[in-house]
């Protein structure tokens, strides 16, 4: 069940709303963890015992690491982190291994091994990412272990987080469980965040889709220099409305129940290297990457070259993490090699030029990153690269730049750059600036435009929703 | 102002929630009229319990984001909302909004563009299609013909947005019109009679339909009744002045896919009989209809006593529909099969009707099924085959992609397989796998390489069999097809036939 989806809007999130708003306080987390169960085997009901074998082994594992000490409970780490890479391997991973096995081997000659396709279970690498957070985080001491098999189960399972993250870690709601707040204040923020959330994957992020996918689709020849590089700016801004989107969403719900969810994004495409754009995109993946996995590797602390290992260790995974293909490998290590040359002085040399520019490098690697990340295959990455540099040949060129921009497109990729680059909040902070918050005048007009526009924006996005499923036909009775 | 805080939190609570809630509340307390399907399709039914938990979920997942009450009211909102403020089609891969109220189908764009025209190979495909269709209908000594009709877009350019831009100075229809140089075939195009009348007063397409109006239609039916009569003199097409010209107000099919017919009504042009019909509805044979197709309208039979005597038979789509009317004072029968846009000639009908002609009437926005849904003809009456062809060395043709032939290879894999298109007369030409015929040097030595794109006199070759499944070729220039043992090369060369001369055709399935 996606966000977005009108059986979500118009069943499932009023219903639960509902149930939270009459049901009492001691109920609401048995009311959402059933909503989350529920939620989840809607989408991939045959999944659902993986899913619940993960939360029950993972309570498990925190109960016996809590319960041991010294080697046993590293032992008891080491096969909870086992039984989840196990998991996550096998389910993600293990037709990406056959078909490079049997690559080779047909490289070779021999016969290829015969293999029933794995189906890969709906948001598995982020609630095996949430439960190993859980029980490394145990083992450190870092967090108390959760006796009741509900709040932790709620812990994987929270729906606004289940499927596309963020990657919340149990230290950042682990009293929450028990004690949070719910209150029209909060809930009134929640339902902002979300419905910005939601207009952000609607309205902006599909469009954007359409457009790229428009565009690299189409058979390499066909399309002019511009088109590629409109087609990979659609997907740069596609890519951020609808991660940050979903993310925005998540952080809402979860605040409308009365969670508060750590920050996914923050304005990832201001980044003035790509050691920042790492702390702005996707920030509880890189964190979670840094702490348990980057920092116990050793992180800078040892020799250069065990920096460098590590990094690239890091960005192999974080790129491996995204999808079982080598387009994401090689979108990991790309970022990882940018990130390796400024470690090694360009970020010197960049604190040295003017800000525009760190911006433009940092957004170029960024961009060309995205077309390994959104092609094919890496062939069809290069090709696409090589349309982008201007000097593929010009072949049989059918898509011009000009056909892709009439007027709704311009204003949206004018709205998604202006926001992407923060000129909008630095609008509100400017606007702020000159006025007294506090006074009674000011926060009358900025309340209430912010009313008015999020009810606007919601109902304008509801019109949206309901039009991506407009299918007429047009065959008419003759 | 914490009262008034408050009093916007709760307003922004119960918003919120009531928007929620407002398709499952309308859905029980009807407080908001739901608007009309106007999506032209029988939405999806509510599903049983009949299979798995999963499958239901899925089926019921579709059904709910297919039928949620007020879908219909949110849609016909946002269709208008988008069309005010960015003059944009909701639909884009569907109605194209272009200039001064024109609007277009935006599937046509391609044709216009020349961006999809037709390969060589495709337009030879084409050409064999066509005269396997005439020269099967002919046998049973029926006429054969194919309307081109042009779309919208092709008509009226100077209303199309910006953005549509010609990338081409190819496009399908013109390729497909120039095969009517070839007099085995039939074409009749319709466009130039079209343009002809386009500035004559009143338009021929409707500005918010993608058809055309029944004036479009009349001139359409003026050109095919002219090249008709050709054939058939007897046959000669109404004039214009039997008939009256009026404008109605009516609704287009691509402003009502947008919810903007009501701000863009068509002025629709009418034409009215000014003489006494005599064609009327026949009996019907009741052929099986497909699955897109209503009964009604898959098979429409109208018949005509007024001492007429031929029959037609029309394989149409919508287009024909405006045209109908016409043809039925012309014909003493009349069927008009709707072959779901496949454009098939279908040999259970024809033989139960027994036409004296045959309407094979398209609009060249799907024209290519014509060759994606080909004719289907008993083995011996077959014109095109895939074959090798092995020598006297025992080694098979071979067509390397420097345009030489070869004849040096053991297997028969891609380069080694040919398309045979046979001919009248036991002529035949042989296509490679790179799409280029094979070629004899007519003029020089005679060496013969694949390098020619169209099947001219020097890439045919007479087919002839000499027993024992052995065949020779000759060659334009009355030349035998020889191999050269040396060179592994081939000559057309030889005045004998022996050893060298002779070929075994294997074909490839």
């Amino acid at each position: 069940m996606l966000f977005s989806s009108p059986i979500f809007i118009f069943l499932f999130l009023p219903i639960v709303i509902f149930l939270i708003g009459v049901g009492r306080k001691s109920w609401h987390n048995v009311i959402l963890l059933f909503a989350s169960i529920f939620f989840y085997a809607w989408g991939a009901l045959s999944q659902t015992p993986i899913f619940l074998f993960s939360i029950v082994s993972n309570y498990c594992f925190g109960l016996l690491i809590n319960n041991a000490d010294g080697k046993k409970a590293k032992l008891y780490l080491s096969i909870g982190v086992t039984v989840n890479l196990l998991l996550l391997g096998y389910f993600k991973y293990f037709n990406f291994l056959m078909e490079n096995i049997n690559a080779l081997f047909s490289a070779t000659g021999a016969k290829p091994i015969e293999y029933s396709k794995v189906a890969l279970p709906i948001g598995i690498s982020f609630f095996t990412f949430h439960a190993m957070s859980y029980i490394i985080d145990v083992y450190r001491k870092k967090v108390i272990v959760q006796k009741d098999l509900l709040d932790l189960a709620l812990y994987i399972s929270f729906f606004p987080q289940l499927i596309a993250g963020p990657i919340v870690r149990y230290i950042d709601v682990a009293t929450q469980f028990q004690k949070r707040t719910l209150s029209l204040e909060k809930t009134t923020v929640g339902i902002q965040r979300f419905i910005f959330g939601f207009a952000k994957k609607v309205i902006v992020a599909n469009a954007m889709a359409y457009l790229a996918d428009k565009i690299f689709n189409a058979p390499i020849g066909e399309i002019s220099a511009g088109t590629a590089w409109l087609g990979i700016i659609a997907y740069t801004f596609q890519i951020y409305f609808d991660f940050s989107g979903y993310s925005d969403m998540a952080i809402g719900l979860a605040k409308i129940f009365g969670f508060d969810f750590p920050e996914n994004f923050n304005y990832p495409y201001i980044a003035q290297s790509i050691k920042e754009f790492w702390r702005r995109w996707h920030i509880s993946l890189s964190t979670w990457f840094r702490d348990f996995l980057y920092i116990p590797l050793g992180g800078s602390k040892g020799s250069n070259a065990k920096t460098i290992r590590n990094l690239l260790i890091v960005f192999f995974c974080t790129g491996f993490w995204h999808g079982a293909s080598w387009n994401f490998i090689v979108w990991g290590m790309f970022h990882g090699t940018f990130l390796l040359i400024e470690r090694i002085g360009f970020d010197r040399v960049l604190s040295k030029v003017w800000k525009p520019i760190r911006i433009g490098y940092t957004l170029l690697v960024v961009m060309i990153g995205w077309v390994f990340f959104r092609a094919d295959n890496l062939t069809a990455a290069i090709d696409y690269l090589g349309k982008m540099s201007f000097i593929a040949s010009k072949g049989n060129v059918q898509m011009f730049l000009v056909e892709y921009l009439d007027t709704k497109t311009i204003f949206l990729l004018l709205f998604a750059t202006l926001y992407s680059f923060g000129t909008f909040r630095w609008l509100i902070e400017s606007i702020k600036k000159g006025f007294n918050t506090n006074e009674n005048g000011y926060q009358l007009v900025f309340y209430s435009t912010k009313f008015i526009v999020s009810a606007s924006l919601f109902f304008i996005t509801v019109l949206y929703m309901a039009g991506s499923t407009y299918n007429p036909f047009i065959y008419f009775r003759f | 102002m914490k009262t008034y805080l408050k009093i916007l939190n709760i307003l922004m609570l119960v918003f919120f929630f009531g928007m929620l809630a407002l398709p499952t509340a309308n859905e029980n307390l009807h407080l908001i009229k739901e608007n009309k399907n106007s999506e032209n399709r029988t939405k999806l039914k509510k599903p049983e319990f009949n299979d798995t938990i999963e499958k239901y979920i899925k089926a019921y997942d579709d059904y709910y984001t297919d039928n949620f009450n007020l879908r219909d009211n949110f849609i016909e909102l946002l269709n208008k909302l988008q069309f005010s403020f960015f003059n944009v089609s909701s639909v884009p891969d569907i109605v194209t909004v272009g200039k001064d109220g024109w609007f277009y189908e935006a599937s046509c764009a391609l044709n216009y563009k020349g961006a999809n025209h037709f390969t060589k190979k495709e337009v030879e495909k084409f050409r064999n299609e066509l005269i396997k269709r005439t020269k099967w209908a002919a046998k049973r000594g029926i006429k054969y013909y194919l309307v081109l009709v042009p779309n919208k877009m092709e008509m009226y350019p100077e209303h199309l947005p910006r953005q549509i831009i010609q990338t081409s100075d190819v496009f399908r229809y013109d390729q497909i019109a120039s095969l009517n140089n070839d007099s085995t075939i039939n074409i009749i195009d319709v466009r130039e009679n079209l343009l002809r009348h386009k500035n004559d007063g009143w338009e021929l397409y409707q500005h918010t339909d993608d058809h055309w109006n029944e004036l479009g239609a009349y001139y359409g039916y003026q050109e095919i009744m002219n090249r008709v009569s050709k054939d058939f003199p007897e046959l000669k097409p109404i004039p214009l002045n039997m008939l009256g010209v009026s404008v109605e107000q009516r609704y287009g099919n691509m402003a009502t896919m947008l919810n903007v017919e009501k701000e863009y009504p068509e002025q629709y042009i009418k034409l009215t009989e000014k003489y006494k019909i005599f064609g009327h509805d026949g009996i019907k044979k009741k052929y099986k209809t497909l699955p897109l197709i209503s009964e009604p309208e898959y098979e429409i039979v109208k018949e005509n006593d007024n001492g007429k005597k031929l029959k037609c038979l029309i394989i149409r789509d919508s287009f024909t529909m405006l045209m109908i009317r016409f043809f039925q004072e012309q014909f003493a029968k009349l069927v008009i099969i709707h072959d779901q846009w496949m454009y098939r000639v279908r040999e259970d009908v024809v033989i139960k009707e027994k036409p004296d002609i045959i309407l094979n009437i398209a609009l060249e926005t799907r024209i290519k099924n014509i060759i994606d849904f080909p004719f289907t003809l008993s083995a011996d009456e077959q014109i095109e085959q895939s074959i090798a062809i092995k020598a006297a060395n025992g080694k098979y043709f071979c067509a390397e992609p420097n345009h030489t032939i070869v004849v040096n290879r053991e297997k028969i894999g891609s380069w080694e397989t040919f398309t045979l298109v046979k001919y009248e007369n036991n002529e035949c030409a042989f296509l490679s796998c790179h799409n280029f015929f094979l070629s004899s040097d007519l003029s020089g030595k005679g060496d013969v390489t694949a390098f020619s794109e169209m099947a001219s006199d020097w890439e045919k070759f007479k087919l002839i069999e000499l027993g024992d499944d052995f065949v020779a070729f000759k060659a334009g220039n009355g030349k035998y097809l020889s191999l050269d043992e040396k060179t592994k090369n081939l000559f057309a060369t030889a005045d004998k036939i022996g050893a060298n001369e002779k070929f075994k055709i294997t074909v490839v399935k």
